[in-house]
């Protein structure tokens, strides 16, 4: 959920495709996703992204947004820690529209 | 470049603790650009000032064209390094000048902009930007002699 809402920002690319950025379910693997139990029962979600060459706290700044709105829609708000975003690389003439 | 050195703690943590870490964490969450963003960043920008010919000295770019042919690495990231810590960060360039261009000039318009769009990307504050001209490019030299004989 938090990789689909982050991919609809305009100006992220994509998540970053190592095994060491990645959150493996009972189902699949979800690259660019690492998620981590905090103890007081909320999740603290790092995204691991490629983005274009924009201004890049802003698009954090974004990033976190749709990911708090989503997680609020599913219902999970309470459930949501600290969303960190980094940022590995950026890809020039790649401003691509959310989807 | 007279810094701490980057905290193995989380931005995340810190927040938590209270520590000043970073302009870049926030309640919310932290914001971390990777290095190879920073270099990235430095070689496009250094790529848009007219008059250079090209990033790296002749070793750097002989094996640039190699490992760029094998999709190993990207055009804008030979030449430049980087150092980067929490709140800044320190460019080193090494580039190739059009023969007939002003050597300061180029010199001095790299330096502004990379300095202007690291900080505008990444909001890391750029402390230095050193520049090493290695080469002159001059038109039609890298062309191969024609054969003298078939």
């Amino acid at each position: 959920m938090a990789l689909d809402a982050a991919l609809t920002v305009a100006g992220v690319v994509g998540p970053v495709g190592a095994l060491e950025s990645a959150t493996a379910t009972a189902r699949d693997r979800v690259p660019g996703v690492l998620v981590v139990a905090l103890n007081d029962r909320r999740y603290d979600v790092s995204l691991h992204l490629i983005a274009a060459v924009v201004p890049l706290h802003d698009l954090a700044d974004r990033i976190r947004e749709r990911v708090v709105r989503a997680a609020t829609a599913a219902g999970l708000a309470r459930a949501l820690g600290p969303v960190n975003v980094v940022f590995e690389d950026v890809v020039a003439g790649e401003a691509r529209a959310g989807r | 470049m007279a810094e701490e050195p980057r905290s193995r703690k989380t931005a995340s943590q810190a927040v938590t603790a209270g520590e000043e870490i970073s302009p870049l964490a926030a309640e919310r969450g932290a914001t971390r650009i990777a290095d190879a963003v920073v270099t990235k960043v430095a070689g496009i920008a250094t790529h848009e000032v007219p008059g250079v010919y090209a990033l790296g000295g002749g070793a750097a770019r002989a094996i640039g064209t190699m490992t760029q042919a094998v999709g190993m690495s990207a055009r804008t990231a030979q030449g430049v390094s980087v150092e980067v810590g929490e709140r800044e960060a320190a460019v080193d360039l090494t580039i190739v000048v059009d023969y007939g261009e002003s050597i300061p000039r180029v010199a001095q318009e790299v330096r502004e902009n990379v300095i202007r769009r690291i900080e505008g990307i990444t909001g890391l504050s750029v402390t230095e930007v050193n520049v090493t001209v290695d080469d002159l490019h001059v038109p039609g030299e890298e062309e191969e002699a024609p054969a003298r004989v078939e």
